[in-house]
């Protein structure tokens, strides 16, 4: 039965309409990010049930398969995170908080749905979904100039990318006749189109992917769209669309565990290359802590596209580990970044005094996101770095390697200002119970997955 | 049930609550410190009977897996790890307790508490680690605390350089051990201690292995040529130099040794390394011992000089009679340090020399400080002499006839050091203005309950037993020559300090005599050949790495911060920009992507 498959994406949907619903009437609506959790927790438990339905659903439109189950998960996981930072955010106000939950919960759905495709035209239809939902959200506090303008900029920007990932799904109709992933890897990979135009069409797709995994050189509208963005939505543009984006990478150009076009791992490694190297540069002289963490997560992408470059399982699990990793190390960031309510980095003067919980946690998790040991952080960057060594491809590597160095130094910065700055910066904090718990839960998260990583290795092992 | 994996964790929570709220808990810290380790006690009594019944080692789970073979958090159960729980925390309860008399005034009394806590916890984690991994974490845990809590009055510059001192040269020898460990699982593939009886690999491979093992033991039981940091420990609070000497630090050595003892029984030339340098250990400190005149560096003397015999016993063949004496020895070693911090405590001062006649003064001090020192002598009934005569008897028995004088001389030393100190301390006049008084019931109490076992746990019998031990022959002849030894040493200082017999003037012997009043001038000999050509080493390359290394490093950080502020500028904010980039991004990987 392929119904069976979709139950926890209807359920989340049923639960976002029962949210929207819900924001006609005050009383419900003051509860929504209740129900909005409610959703996402029902839905995690009904996920596990799907395993047992058939591989491929709805005319192999959609694929199940361990990588969209681990996607489907890790978004679920998200998902969780941000409704709770977003509750914990006061900027966030009564009037809309029902459609801003609704919204969040249709994200949800439609990377879900995304992570499952197994066809060029639901691809490009969830991608378009995710983009639209995205614009929105982005643009959520509409009197305020900046989170106006950022919403205004990817929705241009956005409307190119997937403009152009058209054209290349056209195009590769045109040349394949088909949009079944599956078919056009066999025909690829069998040496039956003609290559330089498969070429262009590919790219023109990856474009459109790059854009969501924020890759240099289509990164540019990410910065301005994590700064304006409501702090929560920042941290989910930096995850959901990201893990959608490395997804869809895996299945189009790793069907089978074997690159769709010869040049693959050249592919990946330049660009894992130039976007690691620009997101790390240009975050060192950032001064606005969402601006650095946004080119932090596309320094990350670059590390995360560099375990994808190595053509083997080996990679795409490190991928996986990194990615779930990543949940934890960036919500703790962006939820530091709601809790102290703060954005400036000379803001942060002082805040180990002022508030030592708060300050420890940021410094947890930045510490995890430049990758020291024993944290988190660590083992991601360890597991791709081995993976890449493990493709003898030493010289990315020492890159890598040489990346983090750089990256220490900006997030070394924040915990230099929160610790041993004189003067302080007298600011309220947001003390939200709910926010500091799932702060707390990401440090916990951070030190043990960091201590003790053979429980996710154990859980994200590919058949 | 398995629990002995919890017993580590109660100190471990002592620490935590001490460290962080011990400001607010004062004297209370040391109540949360001596409730976690009588808890620790009842835990392990509680898996002592659960191993009667049968229960053994387990796992908690797997840790890491390297190149397919799984490491555990596993957890050992066996006979010589229940003896060490039990020494660790019930030696380590009467320390606690001594502690609140003796640390009463000190500014940092929570401090204290929090640091012997952990100590006590790293070691209890080192004892029931069933792998060399999750051992050498605990290792090092013990090796911090060390330095933590020699160097606790770090406002005094010989207490901070002691630290330094008793870390770093642990270091050298836990590099060989890491070392040692590597070539092992290289060798054989294994970490786990239950593998080592089975282990197959190359002969040379696996010897080598073992002996470098042997060198994190020579640091960490400070045996011959590492054993330079303990008398300098001496420099911590006294009930630290018990708990060290006793239970935690330097056990951890032995244990370490008997613990791999399947792995040096298979190789002799790893089996006789140990005992050689157990061997030499022994005797150089007691001749050391003989003319020190600093009551605590005696004791520290002398637990060199014993812990060596106890690996002299292990080097021999001898697992039970070296952790047999590995027992008795933590509770008359723990009782004699316990001793002197009361007679210290009392007069202020740890020059013997200006003691004398204090068992009038300080009666239950002083009669405890006679038992414990009967009890080291080796003197029957008391404890030391039951395993001493264990260690003589299996070096006798294994055909060890030099090592078996060795150890003959060292007791007979042992017991005229010991036999100096006390009359010099207990009997005979005050050689200066003292008042001394005895100390309060806190530190009284766990002298008295220590000495019962300093006098009668050599009744309990070796916890260890080999096959076939009871098959010895010549044992009563070994126990009369031993007795002997020892009752001649007793009798010579008795001659020489009570009554003041000079048998031979000390001028005729002054070369002797100055070569160990300056410990064979190792001190000097490290000084001139290691650290300081190595600090000269340092100083090159402190000006290397200042004006070379660091230029170059700010030079490409200044680099980097130029070109960051160059990109930061392609980022214009307006979106026709951006848009432009796009498209020439696309091409440019397009045209890329043909030509490749």
């Amino acid at each position: 039965m392929s119904i069976q498959f979709l139950f926890p994406e209807l359920f989340l949907f049923a639960m976002a309409l029962w949210v929207l619903f819900g924001s006609a009437f005050p009383s419900l609506r003051k509860i929504s990010d209740f129900f909005a959790t409610l959703g996402i927790l029902g839905a995690l438990l009904i996920l596990p049930l799907t395993t047992n339905s058939s591989t491929v659903a709805f005319f192999d439109l959609l694929i199940n398969d361990p990588i969209s189950y681990f996607f489907r998960f890790l978004i679920l996981l998200a998902s969780v995170l941000i409704i709770f930072l977003s509750s914990g955010d006061k900027r966030i106000e009564e009037e809309h908080k029902g459609e801003y939950f609704f919204f969040i919960l249709s994200l949800t759905v439609s990377l879900m749905l995304a992570v499952s495709s197994r066809s060029l035209l639901m691809v490009y239809i969830t991608v378009e979904a995710v983009s639209i939902i995205s614009y929105i959200l982005i643009g959520y506090f509409r009197n305020d100039k900046f989170s106006s303008e950022a919403g205004l900029k990817y929705f241009l920007f956005g409307a190119l990318s997937t403009g152009i990932m058209l054209y290349g799904v056209s195009l590769i109709y045109g040349l394949c006749g088909s949009l079944d992933l599956n078919m056009i890897a066999n025909l690829a990979q069998g040496g039956h189109v003609f290559l330089p135009a498969f070429i262009l069409a590919v790219v023109f797709i990856l474009v459109g992917l790059a854009f969501k995994c924020s890759l240099v050189p289509f990164h540019m509208v990410a910065p301005d769209a994590y700064q304006g963005a409501p702090t929560a939505v920042s941290a989910f543009l930096s995850i959901g669309p990201k893990a959608m984006g490395f997804a869809l990478l895996i299945r189009l150009f790793l069907t089978n565990q074997t690159p769709l076009i010869p040049q693959w791992t050249t592919l990946a490694s330049g660009l894992a290359i130039i976007t690691m190297i620009i997101g790390n540069i240009i975050a060192l002289k950032q001064t606005n802590v969402k601006r650095m963490l946004a080119y932090s997560s596309i320094a990350h992408a670059g590390f995360m596209l560099m375990a994808l470059s190595v053509v083997h399982q080996v990679g795409i699990q490190a991928l996986l580990v990194y990615l779930f990793i990543y949940v934890f190390m960036n919500v703790g960031a962006f939820g530091c970044v709601i809790l102290t309510n703060r954005e400036e980095v000379d803001d942060y003067a002082g805040l180990s005094r002022q508030n030592p919980l708060a300050a420890l946690i940021m410094a947890t998790s930045l510490l995890s996101l430049a990758g020291l040991p024993p944290l988190a952080g660590f083992m991601a960057k360890f597991v791709v770095i081995a993976a890449v060594i493990q493709a003898k491809s030493y010289t990315l590597a020492l890159i890598a390697v040489a990346n983090s160095v750089v990256a220490l130094f900006y997030y070394l910065r924040i915990i230099k200002v929160m610790y041993l700055s004189k003067n302080d910066c007298i600011k309220p904090i947001n003390c939200s119970p709910v926010l500091i718990l799932v702060l707390i839960v990401t440090v916990i998260a951070n030190i043990l997955l960091g201590l003790w990583p053979q429980g996710i290795m154990h859980i994200i092992t590919l058949p | 049930m398995n629990i002995a994996h919890y017993i580590p964790l109660f100190p471990f929570l002592a620490f935590v609550i001490n460290i962080f709220m011990g400001r607010r808990l004062k004297v209370a810290s040391a109540y949360v410190s001596i409730a976690a380790c009588v808890l620790a006690f009842i835990f392990s009594l509680l898996v002592f009977q659960g191993f009667s019944a049968g229960q053994g080692s387990y796992s908690l789970g797997t840790w890491l897996v390297i190149n397919g073979k799984s490491l555990n958090f596993g957890v050992i159960v066996d006979p010589l790890t229940i003896m060490m729980l039990l020494i660790v925390t019930f030696i380590g309860c009467f320390i606690l307790i001594y502690s609140i008399g003796y640390m009463h005034d000190d500014p940092r009394f929570s401090r204290y508490f929090a640091y012997i806590s952990l100590f006590m916890s790293s070691m209890l984690g080192l004892v029931l680690a069933d792998n060399f991994i999750l051992l050498l974490i605990f290792w090092e845990g013990v090796g911090l605390c060390s330095y933590l809590l020699i160097a606790f009055w770090y406002e005094r510059p010989a207490a901070a350089a002691a630290g330094l001192k008793a870390f770093i040269t642990t270091r050298i020898g836990d590099t060989g051990f890491l070392v040692g460990i590597l070539i092992l699982f290289f060798a054989c593939g294994t970490f786990h201690f239950t593998d080592l009886k089975s282990v197959t690999g190359p002969e040379s491979l696996l010897t080598l292995a073992a002996i470098l093992i042997f060198t994190g033991a020579m640091g960490k039981s400070a045996q011959f040529p590492l054993h330079v940091w303990l008398p300098d420990a001496m420099e911590g609070p006294t009930a630290v130099s018990a708990l060290i000497h006793a239970a935690t630090m330097v056990a951890a050595g032995v244990y370490l040794v008997a613990r791999c003892f399947p792995l040096f029984s298979a190789h002799p030339m790893a089996l006789q390394t140990v005992a050689v340098i157990g061997g030499i250990s022994a005797l150089m400190a007691a001749t050391i011992a003989t003319v020190n005149n600093d009551i605590k560096r005696v004791l520290a003397y002398s637990t060199i000089s014993q812990l060596g015999l106890m690996m002299l016993g292990l080097g021999v063949g001898g697992l039970s009679a070296g952790t047999f004496h590995l027992m008795t020895h933590a509770f008359f070693k723990a009782l004699l340090f316990l001793c002197a911090g009361s007679v210290i405590h009392a007069v202020g001062t740890q020059d013997i020399q200006k003691m004398g006649g204090l068992l009038s003064k300080m009666k239950i001090t002083g009669a405890t400080f006679c038992i414990g020192t009967l009890a080291l002598a080796g003197v029957p009934p008391f404890a030391g002499f039951w395993s001493k005569d264990e260690i003589l008897l299996t070096a006798w028995n294994n055909h060890h006839p030099i090592l078996f004088v060795v150890a003959l001389l060292t007791s007979f030393l042992t017991a005229f050091y010991m036999a100096r100190l006390i009359f010099l301390v207990l009997f005979g006049s005050a050689r200066s203005q003292l008042h001394a008084h005895e100390s309060p019931l806190t530190m009284t109490i766990p002298l008295m309950v220590l000495s019962v076992f300093a006098a009668f746990a050599g009744f309990i019998g070796a916890p260890i037993k080999e096959v076939g031990m009871e098959a010895h022959g010549g044992s009563f002849l070994i126990m009369a020559i031993s007795t002997v030894v020892s009752l001649t040493g007793l009798g010579l200082a008795y001659l020489l300090y009570i009554r003041r017999i000079v048998l031979i003037p000390v001028s005729s012997v002054s070369g002797l005599h100055n070569l160990l009043v300056n410990k064979y001038y190792i001190d000097e000999i490290y000084d001139y050949v290691l650290i300081k050509p190595c600090l000269r080493l340092c100083q090159g390359s402190f000006v290397f790495d200042a004006k070379i290394v660091d230029g170059l490093v700010n030079a490409m950080a200044s680099i980097t911060q130029f070109f960051s502020g160059l990109l930061r500028k392609t980022q214009t904010g307006l979106i026709q920009n951006y848009l432009f980039v796009q498209i020439l991004s696309l091409v440019l990987l397009l045209i890329w992507l043909l030509k490749i």
